[in-house]
């Protein structure tokens, strides 16, 4: 695989962050394609998704399963450099809900996966960074009301328990 | 995302200040509750209930020294949220290579 496995996981800002990234031998406009065209977004995501625009704003659903559609929402748009989708894929939640899941986006409790795409001599770097895993349940919401940011308190954990992992 | 859950009574064990300080006493060496106490503006009933809770998250443990209870902290509770956060990045690393495989097909 491509891919920069030895990026690894980044730990940043108010919340747990997931970054990858991937070169990619194509022309920016067709990995464009593959990221913003629903019958495209299937072959790697979902089994369907369906966007009722391609705009900032635009509203859908991304379906994994007959039972399990979640709400999505083109949250920025830069074509064909930068898109992000906030999307409230919470499993936890879902589960006190008695497995239903939300119709719409809950902005406060969601995940955003922003894409990048840089052109290369011979193709385009795309990045993915996932955002807001601190922030699909209330507890974990709650605690950005705290005064110590993530930051501080991985830097800590490091810092301290760094040696008994 | 089913990797999330497992990380709501840790992010709520390490989101209060006390515990924080708590964890961080601990990190420089174990201790019991009274000793805990002496450091930390806390109460030792405080503190007692304070440790239950981070115990029951895998965050620290405690044994028995002599007449004490003395308390240890943990790092494996937070190797695991990072060990699930990696799987999180390895779906992507999956996805990613499907996209590539698209678009390089398209």
């Amino acid at each position: 695989m491509d891919s920069d496995a030895e990026q690894g996981t980044v730990i940043d800002e108010d919340a747990y962050t997931v970054r990858r990234s991937i070169h990619i031998a194509a022309p920016i406009e067709k990995v464009w394609a593959a990221l913003t065209q629903p019958e495209l977004i299937s072959k790697w995501f979902t089994q369907s998704a369906v966007l009722d625009g391609d705009g900032v704003g635009a509203t859908g659903f991304f379906t994994f399963s007959p039972t399990n559609s979640i709400p999505v929402r083109i949250e920025e748009i830069d074509k064909p450099h930068m898109i992000a989708y906030r999307w409230s894929n919470d499993d936890a939640a879902a589960e006190q809900a008695g497995g239903r899941r939300p119709a719409t986006i809950d902005d406060e409790h969601s995940l955003v996966m922003r894409f990048t795409l840089e052109p290369t001599a011979d193709g385009v770097r795309l990045s993915l960074v996932e955002t807001g895993f601190a922030t699909t349940l209330d507890p974990m919401y709650n605690m950005k009301s705290h005064v110590r940011g993530w930051n501080q308190m991985f830097d800590q954990l490091g810092t301290y328990f760094g040696a008994l992992a | 995302m089913s990797v999330v859950a497992p990380f709501v009574p840790l992010f709520a064990a390490l989101g209060d200040d006390t515990r924080w300080s708590i964890l961080t006493a601990l990190g420089e060496g174990d201790a019991s509750a009274s000793a805990l106490a002496r450091r930390l503006p806390v109460t030792r009933q405080a503190i007692a209930k304070h440790l239950a809770f981070l115990e029951e998250v895998g965050l620290v443990d405690s044994r028995q020294v002599g007449r004490e209870l003395t308390y240890r902290a943990l790092g494996s509770r937070l190797s695991e949220a990072a060990r699930q956060l990696e799987a999180i990045g390895a779906e992507w690393d999956r996805r990613l290579s499907i996209i590539k495989e698209i678009a390089e097909s398209l």
